[in-house]
């Protein structure tokens, strides 16, 4: 989606153009809800923040400003939706925990990819995303698999730009880290995989 | 080729997520009765809208009244 067919699209829908609406839909649904999959590593809360991200833009489709960049725009809506989320369920947990004495956090499953994975080395790479930090994660799956330029990857997440050139050059050392371990697929065939 | 471009390629070819056809129709169907909700002149003059007007309206009459006795 070039800035010229962008800006067209925001014009539509702020006037409420139901086309409008359906081609950013087309454009963007499968990137938010992959990001979202890989954010929340689960599929039923990835589609439930999803659709509330899509409800979030037509509501405040009149109050879009013309020159509203709908990438991350909608990123940011989806990633804050997750960040409440992940608050809510902290509370949770530990209301149930107060109730049922010493009862964990919940801890993070594996990615729903991992079982969709092409070969084993995609499978250790969605379970290397899966178990990175929550901050690391959001920073690698912006700018390193979504193609999101750092400084709006930064504007999305509400930190510097420097910030998140470190947080994404931290996951892609730690993924590289993560395929070197001992077990994990070595270096050479992550190079024959992708010659 | 350094160490990170192996690495980068993969990212950028991982799978992406087949979304549910059935529950993205009915998103799309909602976010569409949500958008043509928002940008119809009846929502501008909704009912509940001219409740709130009314209701300011003799408030502000009351106030006026009541102004008017207390300097009489």
């Amino acid at each position: 989606m070039d800035r010229e067919s962008e800006l067209e699209l925001v014009a539509g829908l702020r006037l409420g153009d139901a086309a409008a609406f359906d081609a950013i839909y087309l454009a963007l649904n499968v990137r938010l809800l992959t990001f979202l999959v890989r954010l929340s590593r689960r599929r039923d809360v990835a589609e439930d923040l999803l659709e509330e991200t899509w409800l979030r833009l037509v509501t405040h489709a009149t109050r879009l400003r013309p020159d509203t960049r709908l990438v991350p725009w909608l990123f940011t809506v989806a990633r804050n939706l997750h960040v409440s989320y992940c608050r809510s369920r902290v509370i949770a947990d530990i209301d149930a925990g107060s109730l049922i004495g010493l009862w964990p956090l919940g801890s993070p499953g594996p990615s729903p990819f991992e079982e969709t994975a092409g070969n084993e080395l995609e499978r250790r790479l969605e379970a290397a995303i899966a178990a990175l930090p929550g901050r690391l994660r959001e920073a690698v799956l912006l700018v390193a698999i979504e193609g999101i330029q750092p400084k709006e990857a930064a504007e999305i997440c509400g930190i510097t730009p420097e910030a998140m050139r470190q947080r994404v050059s931290r996951g892609r050392a730690a993924l590289a880290e993560a395929l070197d371990a001992p077990g994990a697929i070595k270096r050479t065939a992550l190079e024959e995989a992708t010659s | 080729m350094s160490d990170r471009q192996p690495l980068a390629h993969l990212l950028a070819q991982l799978n992406n997520a087949e979304p549910n056809p059935q529950r993205s129709t009915r998103v799309r169907n909602r976010c569409r009765a949500v958008l043509a909700r928002q940008t119809t002149p009846a929502a501008q003059t909704s009912p509940r809208r001219l409740e709130s007007l009314c209701i300011v309206g003799l408030c502000v009459a009351y106030l006026i009244t009541v102004i008017q006795h207390a300097l009489q």
